[in-house]
């Protein structure tokens, strides 16, 4: 899917004169890469942007069938997708000569009648757009016959408003008693203004993952109308069918979605700093001891310790290899900025880890831990009760 | 005949100057004699269309 779609395919778009070029606005880096990605540089020229998708049956429009998509109408009308179509024209008025009667020609504003969209140099003006867009059938430039004294405007041939990019005036030397070849670059969309209504993606276009799961925009779904997450508010830039994915087994879809899902959100309790239960409370469903014995008996180790560890009360310790207490090694405050650029001092550095009871920060070890655990050392040094750790690599 | 038109001004393709062009003007740098030129943009007031 990445060799059709509208990419950001080119640095040099300057000084480019392609007949016809799609161009997306606003490419980004993909969250979750291969080796590949970074081998190849994709980051130089980006093929698409990151989105949020929702996974279900829109029952409500009911146009999410198989292969089709609901897009987020805010969500495209603050600038998702969008992108422009470069288009060149040439104008070579040497050529015009050859054809009739070896009369001199070049670009001149009309002295009879003003257009719009021409400069005094009878050439457009170079980035006007929104209201002043040049419209299709609208004068655009003019050519000045010398010898007839002739003056005729042309017209926009396209069937959508333009900007005119660039333009550059090229006097060959073999042209130069006949100078002047003449090229615009016009982009096709109005679409460097946010407040465009008429812009793509429209209904019909296609849209694709990296995975080559792709579809076909059905419709543009209002934004307050999308369903959202109760904590974040976040609601999705597209919906599509679940049904797309079992008989396509697209794996790498699947994997992408999880990785680049990259933390879990909620309310958390405030002492172990676990997801709290309850769904009026704001906490999630549990994933109970008969859930944790399902996937041990799928062999599932992995996706285990993703649900119970990382995405639960996942954290890093400090840890004193010398006495073995994860409750003496304390962080020191580093100096105030001020203070450091008083003493010459570069102003970020990492922070000191410092054990009270070895009496040294030397030794200090970072160990993976779930939050529990530290609360229960406090516990237990509560009573009298003393944990050592040992560590080993 | 007409009153003159005023120049406009154009950017050599090599080294950047400013170069102002009547029309019929050779199409040549005045500084460094490339002959490709790009036209600046427009110093007309562009208006959005906020709606």
């Amino acid at each position: 899917m990445a060799k059709q779609t509208m990419a950001f395919s080119l640095q040099a778009l300057r000084y480019r004169a392609d007949q016809k070029l799609y161009h997306l606005q606003t490419p980004q880096s993909p969250i979750v890469r291969t080796s590949a990605y970074k081998k190849y540089c994709m980051d130089e020229c980006p093929t698409g942007t990151n989105a949020i998708i929702g996974v279900f049956h829109h029952m409500k429009s009911r146009y999410d069938m198989e292969d089709a998509m609901i897009l987020n109408k805010s969500s495209v009308e603050s600038g998702m997708f969008h992108g422009q179509i470069y288009q060149t024209e040439t104008v070579d008025l040497s050529d015009q000569k050859s054809r009739s009667d070896g009369s001199r020609k070049y670009f001149r504003e009309s002295n009879i009648e003003s257009y719009r969209s021409i400069d005094s140099d009878g050439l457009p003006c170079v980035g006007q757009f929104s209201i002043h867009t040049i419209k299709p059938d609208e004068e655009y430039y003019s050519i000045y016959n010398e010898v007839n004294n002739e003056q005729h405007a042309v017209k926009q041939k396209g069937s959508e408003d333009v900007i005119v990019d660039y333009v550059t005036i090229d006097g060959k030397k073999h042209l130069q008693n006949h100078p002047q070849k003449h090229m615009f670059l016009l982009s096709g969309f109005p679409l460097l203004c946010p407040f465009c209504v008429a812009g793509n993606p429209v209904i019909g276009d296609k849209f694709s993952s990296r995975h080559g799961q792709k579809g076909v925009c059905s419709q543009l779904w209002p934004d307050i109308d999308m369903p959202f997450s109760e904590v974040t508010g976040m609601r999705p830039d597209l919906i599509i069918n679940p049904h797309a994915f079992p008989s396509r087994m697209a794996i790498g879809m699947l994997l992408e979605s999880i990785a680049a899902k990259v933390h879990s959100t909620g309310m958390v309790d405030q002492i172990t700093s676990q997801p709290i239960k309850g769904r009026k409370r704001g906490g999630g469903i549990c994933f109970g001891e008969i859930e944790r014995d399902s996937l041990l008996a799928h062999g599932a180790a992995y996706l285990l310790h993703n649900r119970l560890h990382t995405c639960s009360d996942y954290h890093i310790a400090a840890v004193c290899s010398t006495c073995g207490s994860i409750l003496t090694p304390s962080v020191i405050k580093p100096e105030k900025r001020v203070a450091r650029a008083v003493k010459g001092l570069p102003p970020v550095r990492a922070p000191k880890v410092f054990c009270h009871a070895s009496d040294t920060n030397k030794g200090m070890e970072t160990v993976a831990m779930p939050y529990v655990f530290k609360y229960l050392a406090a516990e237990l040094a509560a009573m009298s009760i003393k944990m050592t750790l040992q560590l080993s690599t | 005949m007409d009153p003159q038109p005023e120049p406009v001004y154009y950017i050599c393709g090599d080294c950047g100057m400013e170069i102002p062009l009547k029309p019929n003007d050779v199409i040549q740098c005045r500084e460094c004699g490339y002959r490709i030129l790009y036209k600046k943009r427009t110093r007309r007031i562009v208006q959005y269309e906020a709606r």
